[in-house]
């Protein structure tokens, strides 16, 4: 119960020592400069949905991959990562199949939810080097509950 | 045996649970939650500004949408308004009340809750027609405005002004804790009645001379309430208060009882300093020269504020800032679960109790310190229909047919602005459509008892019975995007770590999202529904039975109530089968 001056000080410095600190920790990551930035080094074009147009359930993805100067990318490990611009979401990640000039195709990719997705495509190339670009999907045709009855339901009924 | 009860009572008692009593009963408790907090918000601030722009990836897009609306609700549930209790908007908000004067009396007419219910209207609405939740960086600027409207509104204004009167969120956890199985309250009451010095409320000062800026209350604040209460039958009387002063705490007190001339209940008290023989009544700070005599349904620790400053002695723990004195607190409404009137307590008289979670509804006609009656608190009852009716507008907002209707509308109105045509969807969903539901069962509820009560009054009193079948609908919807989100934050910050170049955490492993398995999701989530279905039945009935003679009459009054809870049911259980859907813009 004998509180002293002293618990005064270090009472009223508490937050302002807090605040401090969550500013600098803000500044030190500004000066970081911003992150996950999109490389760039990638011309991703999705040619064909099927099924047209894309529904929630199984789908195949096609895609076309070249380089900055318009040539295709051969002999590339392509995964992609199908997500959506809503957080929480368990993201779809598959494998691809070359289809040659460039071309892929998606490996038991399916839509678990309609809306807008976005599809990403990460490539390690023949070099050894990876790269990953980024390509808008919008309004898939939605067919998920909040329940999430319909996607057993879908999967028997396919 | 009442040695026992004694015992029993303080059993139940969070802060007799060890470990955790223990570092709540610590000073810097609180403290130390909100700088954790404000650590996040910083990563939250950075990376909505400057990470990558696509939520699931960002930690902006992860922690307020997944995790915190989440948690928060769960909290709600299983303790109680745990958000506010580490609010990372009071550090900064704290430094302001030291920079500044903060020393203005929030204005007279907006003493209310209507100012906070248009900001929820608003930010309910702004979330959909923007698409808060797929923009790291606008809810970057949404948080960011959070720290400057708490920084700048309490710099000025004095006590916790922005929680009270403003912060949509706190609204949203004042109104849903009133279901939560813990409040702060006190353990003896008796005690209350020896005190003389009433810390919980007024603080506690010290000895040391006091600086420049002392914000010191001294006037008084009064929440809007019915304004003819002194017509109502109560009473306030002075007399000088028992008991011994203690050390160092200056002049006499005087203390005040409100009682009710009918019943001469004891409402409340208020204390007051008799300073050098002043004028005892509290002095209008906006009047000089007119003395207020506070209207009953005022609270006693509002007039407290006022003389709650003794010379020369600066504050060292702060009182109530919620203006909830204690003695005569019944509730959560309102309290921030800051534990100022913990600290401040000299008897150790205040716990953090558990109750029954349906206790808060008993005699909603009974005034309560720093609310008022609730049953004459209109602004109140709006807000706890807004945020029923919202807890099912914006889970409608993510399934299919939302999208429909809004194609529809815009057909039909012309126009192809889709925060437009989504403004028309909310004024319709959470203020005409509750509008009609609720005074249509307030009109069937008098009717069917041939009741005497106004329409506003009886609409206000079973409002309150809705808490729970919208509380079981918020819990159903942030619940459901927790579970199956809840790991989505260990990619993201692993990612986070990755692109400043310290993996400590491992390439970020995007596969990871649910917490339980899907199939429990659907159960989980009608229970959720059935269970606030059924409390709000319990609490209707409750509320009815306490006005009505006999149980038949409570049941007819009930019945109207009852039928819109089951019919928000329904509502639920409808959307929770329909398909989700997550778009951005579908209009233009
Ligand atoms: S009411 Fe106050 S404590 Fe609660 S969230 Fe708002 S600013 Fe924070
Ligand atoms: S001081 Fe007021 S707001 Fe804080 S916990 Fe106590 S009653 Fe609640
Ligand atoms: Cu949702």
């Amino acid at each position: 119960m004998n509180r002293s001056i002293h618990d005064v000080v270090e009472v009223r410095a508490c937050p302002t020592i807090a605040v401090v600190f969550a500013l600098l920790g803000v500044l030190a990551l500004i000066a970081c400069g911003p992150r996950g930035q999109e490389s760039g080094a990638l011309d991703v074009t999705i040619i064909s949905v099927a099924p047209d147009p894309a529904t929630v359930g199984d789908a195949v993805l096609t895609l076309e991959i070249r380089d900055v100067d318009g040539n295709p990318i051969e002999g590339a490990t392509i995964e992609v990562e199908g997500t959506m611009t809503h957080a929480g979401m368990q993201p779809v990640i598959v494998a691809t199949e070359a289809l040659g000039a460039g071309k892929y195709a998606t490996r038991d990719f399916r839509f678990t939810m309609g809306g807008d997705w976005v599809i990403i495509v990460r490539a390690t190339l023949a070099d050894g080097t990876t790269v990953q670009q980024r390509v808008d999907l919008k309004g898939v045709q939605g067919e998920m509950k909040m329940d999430m009855k319909s996607k057993d339901s879908s999967q028997e009924g396919k | 045996m009442a040695a026992l009860r004694t015992q029993q009572s303080r059993q139940r008692d969070l802060l007799n649970v060890p470990v955790v009593g223990g570092f709540l009963r610590w000073k810097h408790a609180r403290t130390s939650m909100q700088a954790v907090l404000l650590a996040v918000s910083a990563l939250i601030l950075y990376d909505g500004f400057w990470g990558p722009q696509l939520a699931p990836k960002n930690v902006a897009g992860v922690l307020p949408w997944v995790h915190w609306r989440g948690l928060v609700v769960l909290a709600l549930l299983i303790a109680g308004n745990l958000f506010c209790m580490a609010c990372p908007f009071m550090l900064p908000r704290r430094l302001a009340k030291k920079l500044f004067p903060a020393n203005r009396p929030w204005p007279k007419v907006m003493r209310s809750k209507w100012l906070a219910i248009g900001v929820l209207l608003v930010f309910f609405w702004a979330y959909e027609a923007f698409d808060l939740w797929a923009s790291p960086w606008l809810t970057a600027w949404v948080a960011l405005t959070y720290f400057a409207a708490a920084f700048a509104i309490d710099g000025i204004f004095r006590g916790a002004a922005f929680c009270k009167y403003v912060c949509p969120i706190g609204q949203f956890h004042f109104v849903h804790s009133m279901v939560s199985p813990l409040e702060i309250k006190v353990r003896q009451p008796a005690l209350c009645g020896s005190c003389t010095t009433k810390d919980c409320i007024k603080g506690r000062y010290s000895q040391a001379p006091k600086p420049q800026n002392d914000r010191s209350f001294r006037e008084v604040e009064s929440v809007q309430d019915s304004p003819n209460t002194m017509a109502s039958g109560l009473t306030v009387e002075d007399h000088p208060h028992p008991g011994p002063l203690p050390q160092g705490r200056g002049d006499s007190f005087i203390s005040e009882r409100i009682t009710r001339a009918d019943s001469g209940e004891i409402l409340g008290s208020q204390i007051e300093r008799g300073h050098s023989g002043a004028s005892r009544n509290p002095v209008d700070p906006d009047e000089p020269g007119k003395a207020v005599v506070p209207p009953a349904d005022d609270t006693p620790s509002q007039a407290m504020r006022q003389v709650a400053a003794p010379a020369g002695l600066q504050l060292v723990q702060s009182g109530c800032e919620l203006w909830l004195f204690q003695e005569s607190k019944k509730g959560n409404m309102d309290c921030t679960f800051c534990l100022d009137c913990i600290q401040a307590c000299p008897y150790d008289n205040v716990g953090i109790r558990l109750r029954a979670p349906t206790s808060e509804f008993r005699r909603l006609d009974t005034w309560r310190s720093g609310v008022g009656t609730l049953v004459k608190r209109t602004d109140v009852a709006a807000l706890v229909i807004v945020l029923v009716f919202a807890a099912f507008v914006n889970a409608f907002g993510m399934v299919a047919p939302v999208y429909a209707l809004e194609q529809w509308l815009a057909n039909m109105l012309g126009v192809r602005n889709e925060p437009l045509v989504l403004g028309v969807v909310f004024m319709v969903g959470l203020v005409a459509v509750p509008f009609v539901l609720v005074t249509s069962a307030g009109w069937a509820s008098r009717a069917l008892v041939a009741g005497a009560e106004p329409l506003g009054a009886t609409v206000t009193r079973y409002s309150f019975a809705l808490i729970p079948i919208g509380f079981g609908m918020w819990l159903a919807h942030y619940g459901f995007h927790f579970f199956i989100g809840a790991l989505t934050v260990i990619p993201v910050m692993q990612s986070f770590l990755v692109d400043f170049g310290i993996p400590i955490l491992g390439d970020p492993r995007w596969e990871l999202a649910a917490i339980v398995p899907e199939s429990w999701l659907a159960p989980l989530e009608l229970l959720l529904l059935e269970l606030g279905m059924l409390v709000s039945l319990t609490v209707g009935y409750r509320i009815a039975k306490e006005q009505q003679r006999t149980a038949a009459r409570a049941a007819r009054a009930l019945l109207p109530w009852a039928v819109l809870i089951v019919m928000l049911f329904f509502a639920g259980a409808w959307l929770m089968t329909q398909p989700m859907e997550m778009r951005g813009t579908i209009l233009g």
